[in-house]
């Protein structure tokens, strides 16, 4: 048998050449695929991972609303601020016991507080920091000395808001309080609520969508750089509701800009909520 | 030896072609894997969450339920159906109910327990012999999909996870949905909820739970509607209709005398009360919440009803009805009966002749007792010639049957109560009053001052109905009922509140009024128009209870 040759035999030049540019040109044919996969893959993981935050940040604004006295947005309505009963008595240990309610009456309306008490027909005036209560203790609601520099809330008052100070006081009921902001309208027969209230705000700090309870960061999101909050609050007779929106930017959106709002849009997640304990306007 | 050539080389290729698939297959499965657990999030874990919550609220709504049989001394709340009392320790002061339904969702996936105990009022917000009940309802759902994302296992008594400051409770997801897979975190935490009965229980099947708290407390308005009747309704007339007005309405063009005018919205040829614009939708609405509720199956209707009506096992329909608003054929409810108002003090009258009120509040009005009313009454104001407040308030109690004329001069808001039975003319129910009586003005004259000060107040009660009211006081021998029968000529404003009373009305008589009785017939073109001002109206007994509190315990 004659011995095979074909080992012994070397391309040319120019079928190597040839050779190695197809062999580049397929390389680089499954770089870029390899890439655009990667990438595809990073975006629809990047897609779900913003839809569970954004469900989330829906839902912890939803619950806030729905167990909230009062709501309000801002002009931007990108912040949203829940003042809610504090039902947990926190005794200083991790065993926060359950608050037991107390009656009070808004104007007809039999209403329930939680480490709070309801004060009626109280006079404000726009710009100032004074309320005012007329009229017998003995028969009507007042301040108290207790109520120093708890949480004061009712339409027109800054969320925020603390009694800084109470005064004309007889046997232990108080005629007039200071706040610590002034009020924003003018009533002469409001109904504020004051006490241990929860503040929860909702605003978006660095791009990131953040909850504040009373102050304290709560890490709803752990990363909400493209997520976009729209609240509005709506008011009517007898009921309270807002409507909310969170949107992103899907990473694989690609165009201009009118076609990245299109994109924008298309992830829309949208929730109504209704307030349960709505104290506003009962003044 | 050629073919070992070549086959060296394929497999060069070969491991390049496996790498190659190897990496992409890696960055494919780690999306995947991402995507999957991102799905047992938003699919599996968001369900459970959800369906959590609706599992506690149907809780809380079967627990306000039964609240609401308390008003019902036949048969008394928390004793059947399940209800027991509650474990210790209960909630103080007690007592303490607490029932569980399991079984309900996708696959019995749901359950609920609530807990329900009695308090009382020690503000005077209500009055304190009255109790008011708080509505504890715990929502579990099992959770379905694989328990790969979620929160630590290790719970421990007592331990550090989910306490009361917000700052060191967890993040994302596990702050939030609080998802137990193997321990349930808020017995370990919390116990109870107070701290009592700290224990670290192991969960059958991955869970979430949710827990709510109601408080209902009772309520004392009495006309939330035009009529609220127990066992039978049968009305309006064929040519008559029910609807409302709002007698607190500043714009009603006559509020003194409500309009009769047509409507063609909703319906053609329709009568109906409303402002002076009928294609403005405030004033137009106050004409739609004529509503009919009752407690019974026996329904049957004549000329339209502009509200909604209610039954308790009816077969009330849109097509086979004349009804504006909503149908719901299961509410059920009981109307407690009216006991004797304490007479002590009243003056003994005879059974007529006028009598002067002079009374200056509601809470204080001028008494009068009769043995029975057959002859003509008129009930004057004593406090006319007042300056500043000039209105009157009278109550009387009737030990008989009513058969006479009423009169109730202007100023004067009358209480009728009586133990027997009523037949009279609509004409015979004089009603003086107007709607909205507004202070007349003083300005005195040539050399005379005007009088300080000038403008006396306005009437307190705006409805001119809501100054002639009458109360039919429950026979106390059980299964007897009162009859109030209303024949012919005239048109009533008068409110009747009769529990035990078979109430009718026979002719072309226009009725602006709200009624609660045991029935009602309206036969011929009997109208009934439902003044919304009269759903203030308080006497003093409890007809319903109401959710006036939701908290939800975040831990």
């Amino acid at each position: 048998m004659k011995p095979a040759r074909l080992h012994d035999q070397g391309f040319t030049l120019i079928e190597l050449m040839f050779a190695v540019a197809v062999g580049a040109l397929m390389m680089a044919a499954l770089v870029a695929a390899a890439v655009c996969l990667h990438r595809s893959f990073t975006a629809v993981d990047n897609y779900f991972a913003s839809h569970v935050q954004q469900v989330r940040i829906m839902d912890f604004l939803s619950r806030d609303v729905k167990r909230s006295y009062i709501v309000t947005t801002s002009t931007d309505l990108q912040t949203v601020t829940c003042i809610i009963p504090n039902y947990l008595v926190d005794n200083g240990s991790n065993q926060p016991t359950r608050a037991t309610p107390t009656l009070s009456l808004v104007g007809n309306k039999v209403v329930a507080n939680y480490q709070a008490s309801t004060v009626n027909n109280v006079t404000m005036t726009q710009g100032s920091t004074s309320l005012t209560c007329p009229g017998l203790a003995l028969v009507s609601s007042h301040f108290s000395n207790a109520n120093v520099g708890q949480s004061v809330v009712g339409t027109g008052i800054p969320a925020g808001t603390t009694v800084q100070s109470v005064s004309n006081c007889s046997l232990g009921s108080c005629r007039q309080a200071t706040m610590s902001n002034a009020a924003g309208n003018t009533n002469g027969s409001a109904t504020v609520t004051i006490g241990a209230l929860t503040n929860a705000v909702y605003a978006v700090v660095n791009q990131a969508i953040q909850r504040r309870e009373n102050g304290g960061l709560t890490n709803i999101a752990a990363s909400a750089d493209n997520l976009i909050p729209v609240t509005s609050d709506v008011e009517l007779l007898n009921t309270e509701f807002t409507q909310s929106t969170v949107s992103f930017l899907p990473q694989f959106a690609r165009g201009n800009q009118a076609f990245f709002a299109d994109e924008r849009a298309g992830t829309t997640v949208f929730s109504l909520t209704y307030l349960r304990n709505r104290r506003r306007g009962d003044g | 030896m050629k073919t070992q050539i070549h086959q060296r080389d394929n497999g060069n290729i070969l491991v390049c072609a496996l790498c190659t698939i190897v990496i992409v297959s890696l960055i494919g499965a780690n999306v995947l894997v991402n995507c999957i657990t991102h799905y047992n999030v938003t699919a599996k874990q968001l369900k459970g969450w959800k369906e959590a919550l609706y599992a506690a609220e149907a809780g809380g709504d079967a627990g306000f339920d039964e609240v609401r049989k308390a008003l019902n001394p036949i048969s008394p709340p928390f004793t059947t159906d399940g209800w027991a009392a509650a474990p210790s320790p209960a909630p103080t002061p007690g007592p303490a109910w607490t029932k569980t339904i399991s079984g309900f969702g996708q696959e019995g996936n749901l359950s609920t327990t609530v807990t329900i105990d009695k308090l009382f009022d020690t503000t005077g917000t209500i009055p304190s012999s009255t109790p008011y009940y708080r509505i504890r309802a715990v929502g579990t759902a099992k959770l379905f999909g694989l328990p790969r994302v979620g929160l630590s296992d290790q719970f421990l008594v007592g331990g550090p996870n989910f306490v009361a400051n917000s700052a060191s409770r967890g993040v994302g997801d596990t702050l939030l949905r609080k998802i137990d897979f193997k321990y349930d975190h808020f017995k370990a935490s919390y116990g109870d909820g107070d701290g009592h009965n700290l224990s670290l229980s192991t969960v059958t099947f991955p869970q979430i739970t949710r827990r709510i708290e109601l408080v209902a407390v009772p309520k004392y308005f009495v006309f939330g509607g035009a009529m609220r009747v127990v066992s039978i309704f049968d009305g309006p007339g064929s040519a008559g209709f029910i609807d409302s007005y709002n007698s607190k309405n500043p714009t009603n063009p006559n509020p003194s005398s409500p309009q009769v005018v047509n409507n063609d919205i909703p319906g053609p040829n329709t009568t109906s009360y409303y402002g002076s614009n009928p294609s403005n939708p405030t004033y137009l609405a106050d004409a739609h919440d004529g509503d009919v509720s009752v407690g019974a199956k026996n329904f049957a209707e004549g000329g339209p009803i502009w509200g909604d009506v209610t039954t308790n096992g009816g077969n009330v329909t849109h097509s086979g009805y004349q009804i504006s608003g909503t149908i719901d054929n299961n509410v059920p409810f009981t109307i407690p009966p009216l006991p004797a108002p304490d007479t002590t003090g009243f003056a003994a009258t005879g059974s007529g002749g006028p009598v002067t009120a002079s009374g200056t509040s509601e809470s204080s009005p001028t008494g009068f007792v009769y043995s029975g009313l057959s002859g003509n009454v008129t009930i004057k104001n004593g406090n006319a010639s007042s300056p500043t407040f000039p209105y009157a308030y009278a109550k009387i109690v009737v030990n008989g049957d009513i058969t006479g004329k009423i009169t109730v001069e202007k100023g004067v808001t009358a209480e009728i109560w009586f133990t027997g039975n009523m037949k009279v003319k609509a004409g015979d129910l004089d009603n003086q009053n107007v709607d909205r009586g507004t202070k007349t003005a003083n300005p005195g004259s040539l050399g005379v001052p005007p009088l300080i000060p000038p403008t006396p107040a306005d009437d307190p009660n705006p409805s001119r109905v809501g100054h002639m009211k009458f109360f039919g006081i429950s026979p106390t021998i059980s299964g007897a009922t009162q009859t109030i029968e209303i024949d012919r000529p005239g048109n009533i404003f008068a409110t009747f509140y009769a529990p035990r009373a078979d109430i009718t009305v026979i002719g072309d008589t226009d009725i602006f009024s709200a009624i609660v009785g045991r029935s009602f017939s309206g036969n011929g073109n009997t109208g009934f128009h439902y003044d919304k001002a009269l759903n203030q109206v308080d006497i003093g007994v409890v007809t319903d209870y109401q959710v006036v509190s939701y908290v939800e315990d975040i831990r």
